[in-house]
């Protein structure tokens, strides 16, 4: 993933919630010129029954993740409970606070 | 049986003949049970359809080809049954069986564990969606059944992909984990190996070869494949069955 759409760390679950759908909706479309770029999407729209995310948008939706939250992402949580939407990306990856535990 | 130059498969003695048929029968009984026709195909497939299947950018490191010609050695089964149907619209679900040879360039080998030439039975299910959806419960149970009577039974049912071509296929690897497209029956007994797999498409095929359900959508797909030099090299029958 360039640098251009690489994230900054969110400080609330919300704010993560919409860094991902302002860069699906925004750099994840300009890159791969997916197959419904006119659709509005919130953090409940599916993102992969709808074509919004597909097998190149996959890497940089995961890259996107691993940038944001300073982790890599387990296979074990590569799985649609856990990135069907943003909202399940969202309450699935966002660790609120962990970074300034001492 | 091994010999001291290298062989693509093990050569079979009878017993071993006996117990790998078996093996495929009861599959076999199983598949046209739901309604499968039995098909037998070559093993020999044109280049075209595994271009046509995307196989030859997904898998060129596993693809191995009659020297000077435009034939390749089949892969997989159930490419046979996509070409065979190529161009029509089915009016009713489809089930095909066939049991074939298939060849995979794989860079190490063991008998019984990763063979270059393998055998499979492959039953292919192509129609409407819903109805993918719902056989595929019953291929677990199928696989589970066979399991059982061959002492190959407790297996686990683990989301898997295939060994596309990386890395320009990683994101189809991801993708395959992420909506469960494969399903691997993997024995315990043996480390995990996987000794059956369910395969859904999606419309893929339906797509690359203008197969159709009645209302022109594309027909939704779906393979289940048993490896039967694996059951075979790991059964168990005598302790079941004496």
């Amino acid at each position: 993933m360039s640098d251009s759409i690489a994230p900054a760390r969110a400080e609330t679950r919300e704010a993560f919630a919409a860094a991902l759908i302002a860069f699906i909706s925004g750099p994840l479309f300009a890159r791969h010129g997916v197959a419904c770029p006119s659709m509005d999407i919130d953090a409940s729209t599916p993102l992969f029954e709808t074509g919004i995310i597909d097998s190149l948008g996959i890497i940089d939706l995961l890259a996107f993740v691993e940038t944001a939250t300073g982790r890599p992402v387990p296979m074990r949580k590569v799985d649609m409970r856990f990135f069907g939407t943003v909202d399940r990306i969202s309450r699935a990856f966002w660790k609120g606070g962990e970074t300034h535990q001492p | 049986m091994t010999s001291c130059y290298p062989q693509s498969a093990p050569a079979r003695s009878r017993d071993q003949l006996v117990t790998l048929d078996r093996i495929d029968a009861r599959v076999r009984d199983l598949a046209v049970s739901i309604g499968a026709r039995e098909m037998q195909y070559p093993a020999l497939i044109a280049r075209e359809v595994l271009e046509k299947a995307e196989y030859t950018q997904a898998f060129p490191h596993l693809l191995m080809s009659a020297s000077g010609t435009d034939w390749c050695l089949s892969p997989a089964v159930c490419y046979h049954t996509y070409a065979q149907l190529a161009r029509r619209v089915l009016e009713q679900p489809v089930v095909i069986t066939a049991r074939g040879r298939c060849f995979r360039a794989e860079r190490e080998s063991a008998p019984g564990v990763r063979q270059i030439e393998f055998e499979m039975r492959e039953i292919v299910l192509l129609g409407a969606p819903a109805w993918i959806e719902a056989s595929s419960e019953m291929a677990r149970l199928a696989i589970e059944t066979v399991g059982q009577e061959a002492g190959l039974g407790g297996g686990d049912w683990e989301v898997a992909e295939d060994p596309f071509f990386l890395p320009a296929a990683a994101g189809k690897a991801l993708m395959q984990r992420l909506l469960k497209v494969k399903l691997e029956y993997q024995w315990p007994g043996a480390g995990g190996l996987a000794l059956a797999s369910i395969n859904r498409h999606g419309p893929f095929f339906g797509q690359r070869f203008d197969i159709a359900t009645p209302d022109g959508a594309p027909v939704h797909t779906m393979c289940i494949a048993v490896g039967l030099d694996r059951w075979a090299h790991h059964a168990l029958y005598e302790e079941v069955t004496p």
